[in-house]
């Protein structure tokens, strides 16, 4: 008895609310404007993985081109640093400077992957300004 | 679902959704289109999230109590249900007038046992279907029901 009551009451609440029109054109508006931030979000995406492809194809370059000179390289700081220091540490870095050498051929690719993903992506911004 | 399939669900539950709401809001219509129309977008983003595509209401209405529920925590709280009425009045104030009693003895209830009551007496939804909105256990809904109504019958006395 006391739901059927409760139940009546509430069926007959029917409170004003804004025209069903505006409230769809709310919605619709709504709706098209997260379509659009999907597209712009797959858009961005795409165009990082190409930057990304871009950028590893510009470290795999820079490293291969500067890989013959890593032994030239290896020697010229083995025999900087035995003159910098006759310490025995500094002997076994000198011993083992074609490690270092890589290194930097490493950090020179590493360099120019990442300043061509910059510049893919700024080159791909721009071409999709209108 | 598409954008048009969504915006078709959307016209057909708008109506009672957009009802719930204002009594959840305790007649603050510009309140509860903008909850509404969070929790369109928000089960629009969602949408993949939805398994059983029959259950879209019950889903849009979880998701219009968890927004309602997130709301409150950022408002202040709804004492000043007058100014609710106010705007409200923009719309039609004649019937916000007309529900100031139920309006007033909504607000004084606490939010789980208004969204019980107005689940189960105005959305016909089962007390398990509102346990699982409320992320409670069915006894709990059980009681927030019991006393929700007892609290309301006193108000509306």
């Amino acid at each position: 008895m006391e739901d059927e009551k409760m139940r009546q009451l509430f069926a007959d609440f029917k409170p004003a609310l804004t025209p069903d029109a505006a409230f769809m054109n709310r919605v619709d508006a709504s709706l098209r404007a997260v379509e659009a931030i999907r597209r712009q979000v797959a858009a961005d995406k795409k165009r990082s993985r190409r930057a990304v492809a871009f950028a590893a194809v510009g470290g795999f370059a820079a490293g291969c081109l500067f890989s013959p000179a890593i032994p030239y390289l290896g020697r010229t700081i083995g025999r900087w640093l035995r003159e910098l220091s006759p310490q025995p540490a500094i002997t076994v870095i000198a011993d083992n400077a074609t490690v270092l050498a890589w290194m930097a051929v490493a950090g020179v690719a590493a360099i120019v992957a990442v300043n061509t993903y910059e510049v893919a992506m700024a080159v791909m911004s721009e071409r999709r300004r209108p | 679902m598409t954008r048009q399939q969504f915006t078709a669900s959307v016209e057909s539950s708008q109506q009672a959704f957009r009802r719930f709401l204002v009594a959840l809001c305790c007649g603050d219509a510009a309140l509860a289109d903008d909850i509404a129309q969070e929790a369109y977008i928000k089960a629009y983003v969602g949408l993949d999230s939805l398994r059983d595509g029959s259950r879209f209401e019950s889903w849009l209405y979880r998701i219009g109590y968890n927004t309602f529920v997130s709301q409150r925590r950022s408002l202040r709280p709804m004492a000043e249900y007058t100014e609710a009425l106010a705007v409200d009045g923009g719309v039609d104030a004649d019937a916000a007038f007309r529900y100031e009693s139920l309006y007033r003895a909504l607000n004084m209830l606490p939010d789980k046992e208004r969204t019980s009551v107005l689940l189960f007496y105005m959305e016909n939804y089962s007390v398990k279907d509102i346990a699982e909105f409320e992320g409670t256990n069915e006894g709990a809904v059980r009681q927030h029901l019991s006393r929700g109504r007892r609290h309301l019958q006193n108000l509306l006395k």
